[in-house]
């Protein structure tokens, strides 16, 4: 049909046609006045190149015009190639040196693609999600064998030798790696790391359900053992939700062969039969604290607390990212405040609809995503029910998470500012934090000075927002 | 005016074994290697039987990414795993382009496999037979479906072929002659297919469905890929008595009406199969899996210049009346309701 358009708008062609020849087409052929006896003799096989023209000399050069394109589909689409590579190998040929693939295609798809990659010897970071279990499996097993990682599926995050890849932000390289379970757990870590003045070496996502028994922690491992390996990684902090106890107990038995120290951060948890090189961290913040030496701070500007007027008691988080909520339901558990959640941690409760209490929504989760993009990408999925938060007369505190960095929203600050325009008291109180760094596209401090605008309480950690939000409560 | 001029036959522009011999390396393939071997990860039920029944055969027609094979017992279809299955397709894992590959280049069938001119071994003994993957559903995921895709097709569908007949736009937008002959022919579908569940009172379709047959731009002419989309959910939806009453009334137009890779595609729909891409997004729809419509629509849309559009637009012509109908669709059990 390309064909058909490039030569009916030559110069001298009236009409132009490209099509099999069936009774149907030759029919369509003759009502357009472009069918000859030569046509009339062709069959449902043949390809009729059918073309009215002013004179004999604009025909035949459409005619050439029309074979050339025909038998030279391959030099066509090698130039466009040459500037956007189609297929993985046409992209090998472009760039040979390449040694990882990010696999970005419907989940349908996407282990076959990632097959491909780890079978042209590259390493692979799947974004999709939808990828079976199985094939995660078996795919982690072929990585596991040619020596190579597969980082996902549903990998968000990763930051390899100072490079972001999709939702990561800009941080300094260092002597800290990172692997990671969860993306916005490894970008909220990343960025504290980065506003106490150390660096990354690298930082691996490895999918969320990397460390649960039927992965068995495969790329975790596979990524322990290369940091251990790597002399520019002095420190590994490890990131995720409660794996399974064997893969506990299996990455418990590579820290131990390691002469390297550890953070481990299982989101809420605290008693981990780790051996003594790791360090067990509650919570992100107090990872990021561990890994660079930096005070942490948990009084939550209690000082600076507004008593809440009345009947306003609740508090209402809504995230965007999944630790980020996580982290939030731990700080309320360990101050012994009952918690719901979407999303919920071991001792929080579940939610199925906000009604009453203290509820932590995790907004990138697939209820809220299914059919429109991640609040990441789209603040708007957030809108809704902040203003039914702002309206609503019992809730005291609103908590909201910022991630920003590449792949991120253009401006989330600008977005829930204007939202919050329409509230011109401080009743129910806004607080919130920003995961970002200078060096990002939207600018940390930019965001925060939008949000300071607003009315909105913007406290240096997503933890501490938490801790600023029970601190209004009890105040 | 200059009289049009006819090309015969698709195929690869390479020709002669020499060629073929130079043209092996940097194409991916093993220039040391004497023969390659490529291991099939699935196999659909028609190139089962195709080559169940056949000793020897030959390559029909060559393109980058698959190749159609002719044999005694039927057709097949050599493909690279991106394409996907269905009932004609034996996937592999493509080492590089198969344009390498000559047409008329002979094939033998062996145990388990079959070689292309004693150099390319295809092994089919791993691969799983590929049949088309059934979900449970009701009217009510299905009015789901539906809604949740038109927004998504309205501004995307191509303005050639025939999906514009599903997704009108603007009456400004002149129509081409293919949607001309189209329109109608597809509005008289749609009261028999009305008629039929309603009342399920047997019946063949208008005979002016043959219209559609070869009628259209493309390998696959539109009119064709419509035919396939409407086939596929109709065998999906358990309508195999309409299949039936379709087939009575297309099938012995099929010969002269279309083009024997058309025919292959036909043929397999109306023994209720189509292309794994089509059945996963017919799927989506039924069961009104809207996060999975988006994605699904971008395979579809790959599908050839406007193919998948196509046959999308024929899938949904009979989803929307199954919709409307849904009492009559409970009655053939394959609804989860």
């Amino acid at each position: 049909m390309q064909v058909s358009r490039t030569v009916a708008a030559l110069p001298g062609v009236e009409d132009a046609a490209l099509m099999m020849g069936t009774p149907a087409n030759q029919e369509i052929l003759e009502n357009s006045d472009l069918l000859v006896p030569d046509g009339e003799s062709a069959g449902g096989g043949d390809l009729i190149v059918a073309i009215r023209a002013e004179d004999e000399t604009a025909a035949t050069a459409a005619m050439d015009q029309a074979v050339l394109l025909l038998d030279q589909p391959v030099a066509v689409r090698a130039a466009s190639a040459a500037v956007q590579p189609r297929t993985l190998r046409s992209a090998l040929r472009v760039e040979p040196n390449t040694n990882l693939a990010l696999i970005s295609v419907p989940g349908d798809f996407a282990a076959a693609e990632a097959r491909k990659a780890l079978r042209a010897g590259l390493h692979v970071m799947i974004f999709s999600d939808n990828v079976s279990l199985d094939d995660e499996i078996a795919l982690k097993l072929e990585a596991r064998q040619r020596e190579l990682l597969v980082m996902g599926p549903d990998c968000g995050t990763a930051i390899l030798g100072g490079t972001p890849l999709a939702f990561a932000n800009c941080v300094p390289m260092g002597d800290i790696g990172i692997i990671g379970a969860s993306g916005t757990g490894i970008q909220e870590v990343s960025c504290l790391i980065a506003q106490a003045g150390a660096g990354i070496s690298h930082a691996i996502g490895v999918g969320g359900r990397d460390m649960s028994d039927e992965v068995g922690g495969i790329s975790t491992l596979t990524s322990l053992e290369w940091l251990d390996a790597d002399p520019k990684t002095r420190h590994i902090v490890l990131l995720s939700k409660m794996p399974s106890a064997a893969v506990i107990e299996r990455i418990s038995a590579e820290l131990d062969r390691s002469r390297k120290s550890f953070t481990v951060c299982f989101l809420g948890a605290d008693d981990l039969p780790l051996p003594a090189n790791a360090v067990v961290a509650r919570t992100l913040r107090a990872a990021a604290a561990s890994a660079s030496g930096f005070h942490e701070d948990t009084s939550g500007g209690t000082g600076l607390a507004w008593p809440l007027a009345g009947k306003r008691k609740w508090v209402r988080g809504f995230f965007s990212g999944g630790s980020l909520a996580a982290e939030a339901q731990v700080i309320f558990l360990d101050q012994g405040v009952r918690v719901a959640s979407n999303a919920p941690i071991q001792g929080a409760h579940a939610l199925n609809e906000v009604t009453a209490g203290h509820t932590l929504l995790d907004l990138g989760d697939d209820q809220y995503t299914r059919g429109r993009p991640h609040p990441m990408i789209d603040p708007a999925v957030r809108d809704e029910p902040l203003r039914q938060a702002l309206g609503d007369p019992t809730v005291g505190a609103v908590l909201l998470d910022i991630v920003i960095g590449y792949g991120a929203s253009e401006d989330p600050a600008a977005h829930v500012a204007q939202v919050l325009g329409r509230y011109g008291n401080r009743d129910p109180v806004v607080i919130a934090s920003v995961t970002g760094t200078e060096e990002d596209p939207q600018v940390l401090s930019r965001q925060v000075s939008t949000l300071d605008s607003a009315g909105v309480w913007v406290r240096p950690s997503n933890a501490a927002a938490a801790e600023a939000a029970l601190a209004c409560i009890a105040a | 005016m200059v009289s049009p001029q006819v090309a015969t036959g698709v195929e690869s522009s390479r020709s002669t074994d020499s060629a073929f011999v130079r043209a092996r390396n940097g194409h991916g393939f093993s220039s040391v290697q004497a023969v390659q071997t490529l291991s099939a990860v699935s196999i659909g039920t028609q190139a089962v039987r195709a080559l169940g029944a056949s000793r020897r055969g030959r390559v029909a027609a060559v393109f980058n990414r698959s190749l159609y094979l002719e044999f005694d017992g039927g057709w097949c279809c050599l493909v690279g795993t991106e394409l996907g299955a269905g009932p004609v397709n034996i996937c592999v894992w493509l080492p590089g382009k198969l344009d390498i590959v000559t047409r008329n280049a002979p094939v033998d069938v062996v145990d388990q496999g079959f070689f292309i001119r004693n150099w390319l071994h295809v092994a089919t003994a791993s691969a799983r037979v590929w049949t088309a993957p059934i979900v449970e559903w009701s009217g009510e995921t299905l009015i789901r479906g539906l809604a949740a895709l038109d927004p998504l097709c309205v501004d995307h569908a191509p303005s050639t072929g025939l999906s514009r007949i599903v997704w009108p736009r603007s009456s400004a937008d002149p129509a081409s002659f293919e949607l001309c002959v189209a329109i109608p022919v597809v509005a008289s579908l749609v009261g028999w297919l009305q008629r039929m569940l309603e009342h399920n009172t047997p019946n063949l379709p208008p005979g002016s469905i043959t219209k559609l047959v070869g009628l259209g731009p493309g390998l696959t002419p539109s009119g064709d890929d419509f035919l396939v989309g409407m086939l596929a959910v109709l065998s999906l939806a358990g309508r195999f008595d309409l299949v039936a009453a379709v087939d009575q009334v297309i099938r012995p137009t099929l010969e002269e009406g279309t083009g024997p890779i058309s025919r292959l595609h036909l043929a397999a729909a109306l023994d209720g199969e189509s292309s794994e891409r089509l059945h996963l997004m017919v799927n989506a729809l039924l069961t009104g899996d809207h996060g999975l419509l988006a994605s699904r629509l971008v395979l579809i849309s790959q599908v050839g210049h406007s193919s998948g559009w196509d046959s999308l637009a024929g899938a949904v012509m009979v989803l929307r009346v199954l919709a409307r109908t849904n009492r009559s669709v409970m009655a053939v059990g394959r609804d989860a309701s």
